[in-house]
């Protein structure tokens, strides 16, 4: 699986109210690899994933998958958002096998064995009764990635997904995301504003500028995994984490007046 | 559903205890009731005008005896439920499809807007010479009084479906058709019920407007009986009736809001 974008750019609206949001993008994911894009908001980094999951279309340059160009959304390209979007009237496994039987090609003893499996990779077997209004936020969104990778796409988009978190939760998070990505060698593609969440789950790490937004910087990873928590701390992790702060403040420095977006 | 917001906006802790609660109920329904005794009894109305409770309980005795209750209840039950049906079955659907895609939206809106403010029973002449004076035009009143409630109602409700709902189901291989059906519908099941439930009050109040039309049972049509007879307390009893069906009515809609949406509620 290659995962390829040329040329990319995108303008919203048209004539005189034309906003270009991103300008050039040209990145390549390979099967296996974990990707991250850092921006501040209002880098366009959310209209970013959006046109790589087929929501948007592209005003110029092209997204490939095997060579095949996006179109539209599909199932190869799983989605997991911030705010999780599960179905409140599904429980847990219902959520995760929903997916599968809106595809049709499963049968019914694979959506009962896939759903299992997947609850049990992100450890909510023993949950899968509840209803989504139950479930603490970090549980949500374990099953929103469940349900997203049981789906069975090639790859995994990830926008801010532990945004809404609180702070030791998202840490949690991290790791939990980084086990399953050494477990299944999934393909992902995480959107983030948190630098370190970057560094710890990436091995290719781009950095998106600002008005419009363009890739400054790219930054290749590679930390010893073996125990996150310390990893975090390591001076060769905070030195790296430096130089990407550097990288971002070198593009825009920050300024309080900097609104929301 | 909005005794869930007042709550949220104002709590209190009494109302948690179920007790207190009924005896709220209670109150709101039997001070009246009270009232009515006491004026009736210090005979500060006529009689004639104002019947004592005795008297209506008498004249709803005597109405169910002869069948005559039975009779116009069964056939004003059976007017509503088809003209409401009518209303749900057309509506909703058109509904659903105005809030998930802008150009049914479009087509359909202005439309229903501008005929919605249509009294319904502006039509009832238009509806006679069409369709006889039989029970026909007494059903389409009604659907046509409460359908472009429907569809606007649950096109609004629609609207409250999160995008990211859409957009996930989309990236998890969904359909349109799939994204319309199990989870727009879905998610919106709690309000279209909700909708229906509000809007049977709109098709009941068309039943007496229906029933003009040369209706020869119905408990409208009672009403307008027993107003060229002066009796009032015939009007009384067929009021109450009235009332405890609409009473009924609603909370089998809340029961079946449980039931089906234990999510939601």
């Amino acid at each position: 699986m290659e995962f390829n974008v040329q040329s990319l750019s995108k303008t919203f609206g048209e004539g005189r109210h034309a906003r270009l949001v991103l300008k050039d993008i040209n990145f390549k994911v390979c099967s296996g690899e974990f990707t991250a894009i850092v921006g501040r908001s209002g880098t366009g980094k959310s209209t970013l994933l959006r046109l790589l999951a087929g929501l948007e279309h592209p005003s110029h340059g092209v997204i490939r998958m095997d060579g095949q160009p996006v179109t539209g959304p599909g199932p190869d390209r799983g989605l997991v958002f911030q705010n999780y979007s599960l179905y409140p009237w599904l429980n847990l496994a219902q959520n995760v096998a929903f997916g599968m039987s809106l595809q049709g090609h499963f049968s019914r003893q694979e959506i009962r064995e896939r759903t299992a499996y997947f609850l049990d990779v992100v450890g909510l077997a023993d949950r899968r009764k509840l209803l989504p209004r139950e479930c603490s936020g970090g549980m949500q969104q374990r099953v929103a990635i469940a349900r997203a990778l049981a789906a069975g796409p090639k790859v995994l988009l990830l926008d801010e997904p532990f945004g809404a978190l609180d702070l030791h939760i998202r840490a949690t998070m991290q790791n939990f995301l980084y086990r399953l990505w050494e477990r299944t060698r999934l393909t992902a593609i995480l959107i983030t504003h948190d630098l370190e969440e970057a560094l710890l789950l990436a091995q290719q790490v781009h950095v998106l500028a600002p008005n419009p937004g363009h890739i400054s910087h790219t930054f290749t990873t590679n930390f010893n995994h073996q125990d996150l928590n310390s990893l975090r701390f390591s001076s060769s992790f905070l030195h790296q984490r430096q130089i990407l702060a550097q990288a971002m403040e070198s593009i825009e420095p920050y300024s309080e007046d900097m609104g929301p977006t | 559903m909005t005794t869930h917001l007042i709550q949220r906006r104002f709590p209190s802790s009494t109302l948690r205890s179920s007790a207190w609660r009924l005896g709220l109920h209670g109150t709101s329904l039997l001070l009246p009731v009270l009232l009515w005794l006491v004026v009736s009894h210090a005979q500060v109305v006529d009689a004639a005008f104002l019947p004592s409770p005795p008297q209506v309980m008498d004249s709803l005795w005597s109405m169910a005896r002869d069948g005559i209750l039975v009779a116009d209840a069964s056939a004003s039950i059976r007017r509503v439920m088809l003209g409401f049906l009518v209303a749900a079955v057309v509506g909703v659907p058109l509904g659903i499809l105005m809030g998930s895609f802008a150009t049914i939206r479009a087509l359909l809106e202005p439309l229903s807007g501008f005929l919605r403010y249509m009294p319904a029973a502006a039509f009832t002449p238009l509806l006679i010479i069409y369709l006889g004076i039989d029970e026909a035009p007494k059903i389409a009143l009604i659907a046509i009084g409460t359908v472009f409630f429907n569809m606007l109602m649950v096109m609004d409700a629609v609207k409250f479906v999160p995008q990211e709902l859409i957009e996930t189901t989309f990236t998890l291989g969904g359909s349109q058709r799939q994204v319309v059906a199990q989870v727009i519908t879905r998610y919106a099941l709690p309000s279209i019920i909700d909708t229906l439930r509000i809007n049977m009050a709109t098709s009941w109040n068309l039943l007496v407007v229906a029933e003009l039309l040369a209706a020869e049972v119905g408990l409208g049509k009672r009403i307008q009986l027993a107003q060229r007879f002066f009796r009032t307390e015939q009007i009384f009893a067929d009021l109450l009736v009235l009332g405890l069906i609409g009473f009924a009515i609603d909370l089998t809609f809340r029961l079946l809001l449980r039931l089906t949406c234990r999510w939601a509620v």
